[in-house]
């Protein structure tokens, strides 16, 4: 058994189960989830098909990539057919793992965890999140305009990785408190040639990939306050890369919360009960992405604001 | 329904609606069905006062009072957004106490 903690969580890892990527030690309060590798024909077995309900499918033309579904007596069967399936008990405390590829980490790390921290109680955004000098920055924004990229530049100008695409926040006596996830980034093979020239020995490869390889990089261990949310959007013919957002659009807060498959009540409270407090409290910038500025470039930019904003 | 009849009515917000006002717009949710509805600050205003009283007649007054509208565009703003309510289950008609 290892102890990890991520998304909040706090995680107690069957032995056989490698995932180097998470934070070790027992980082976050309360009782840990439990993490194990199901028995043969047990998922099949516990999983009430005939009460439960699907939440969430994404298919890419008739080829189901994810499946969520909700059974109120037994919890959340996560399915990835490309990786496994995973079986989240009611209250979030258990995580079976049914692994079908080698790299079934992968979705225990960036579905299965997020789902059990959100049937936790806890909230997931699709962000990724830096720290500089002990103070956490997020950036969220659609899928394919960056974050894992600005991320990853913002590691090479010496931030230390909170989590790449899923961020866990959670409110605070002080504020806002962002936990650590996943300390590692997945890049892609053009940007991982990028940054291995450019920030050389902070970029460890840990492990290679088809279409992306995977690094181990400075990354914060424990919770960080969260100072500043960067939103980006692509293709604005702005002058100025960052600006400050007086009036944030719910609907981009909403649009920005990780899990749609959980939909319970008291979840959508939360929710947006936590959107409104982040619209209150915490600085949030639109940041363009314009076309001929590069991760790298943006990037710098990003540390400057963001060292001026929490001088 | 006539402007004049639904003002004389009491609404309540049920339980299952919540809604939480942000810098320029309210955000409404409805539990039950998981969607969302979004208001301006005039709406977001109209329904504090809507659901704090649960009198559309004193909505009416207090947007007068507040954005100095006319009283006659103030009753049909405030009938047709109670109609709108009402229409997507955002409010509900208070049950009258027996007796009165």
């Amino acid at each position: 058994m290892s102890t990890h903690h991520a998304f909040g969580l706090s995680l107690e890892l069957e032995e056989g189960i490698e995932a180097g990527e998470l934070p070790e030690g027992s980082g976050a309060a309360g009782p840990p989830t439990h993490v194990r590798l199901a028995a043969q024909g047990e998922l099949d077995a516990r999983w009430p098909a005939e009460r439960a309900r699907t939440t969430r499918e994404v298919r890419e033309a008739e080829r189901l990539l994810l499946a969520v579904a909700h059974a109120p007596d037994c919890g959340y069967l996560l399915t990835i057919p490309a990786l496994g399936r995973f079986l989240i008990s009611i209250d979030g405390d258990e995580v079976a793992c049914e692994p079908a590829a080698q790299d079934w980490i992968r979705a225990l790390t960036a579905q299965a965890l997020p789902l059990a921290a959100t049937v936790r109680g806890l909230e997931p955004f699709h962000a990724s999140a830096v720290v500089f000098d002990g103070s956490a920055l997020a950036i969220a924004g659609a899928g394919g305009l960056g974050k894992t990229s600005l991320a990853a530049h913002l590691v090479g100008a010496g931030a230390e990785l909170l989590t790449d695409d899923v961020l866990v926040v959670e409110p605070d006596e002080d504020g806002l408190r962002a936990h650590p996830g996943a300390g590692w980034l997945r890049l892609r093979s053009a940007e991982a040639g990028r940054v291995l020239a450019l920030y050389g020995g902070r970029f460890q490869p840990v492990r290679p990939g088809d279409e992306r390889a995977q690094f181990a990089v400075p990354s914060c261990d424990e919770h960080a306050p969260l100072r500043a949310l960067y939103l980006l959007r692509r293709g604005t013919t702005t002058p100025l890369d960052i600006e400050p957002l007086e009036a944030v659009p719910p609907a981009e807060l909403l649009g920005a919360t990780y899990n749609l498959s959980v939909r319970e009540p008291d979840r959508l409270n939360r929710q947006l009960d936590l959107c409104q407090r982040l619209a209150r409290v915490l600085p949030i910038f639109r940041l363009h992405v314009r076309p001929g500025v590069g991760a790298e470039s943006l990037a710098s930019r990003v540390a400057d604001h963001f060292r001026a904003l929490t001088a | 329904m006539s402007a004049d009849s639904i003002l004389d009515e009491r609404f309540v917000v049920p339980d299952h609606v919540v809604h939480r006002s942000f810098a320029a717009e309210t955000v409404v949710l409805n539990l039950e069905t998981g969607g969302y509805h979004g208001l301006n600050e005039v709406g977001g205003f109209m329904l504090g006062v809507l659901a704090a009283t649960g009198d559309p007649g004193e909505v009416v007054r207090r947007v007068v009072t507040e954005y100095g509208a006319p009283l006659d565009r103030a009753r049909t703003d405030v009938a047709s957004f109670c109609t709108d309510l009402l229409e997507r289950r955002l409010i509900e008609r208070a049950k009258r106490l027996p007796g009165r």
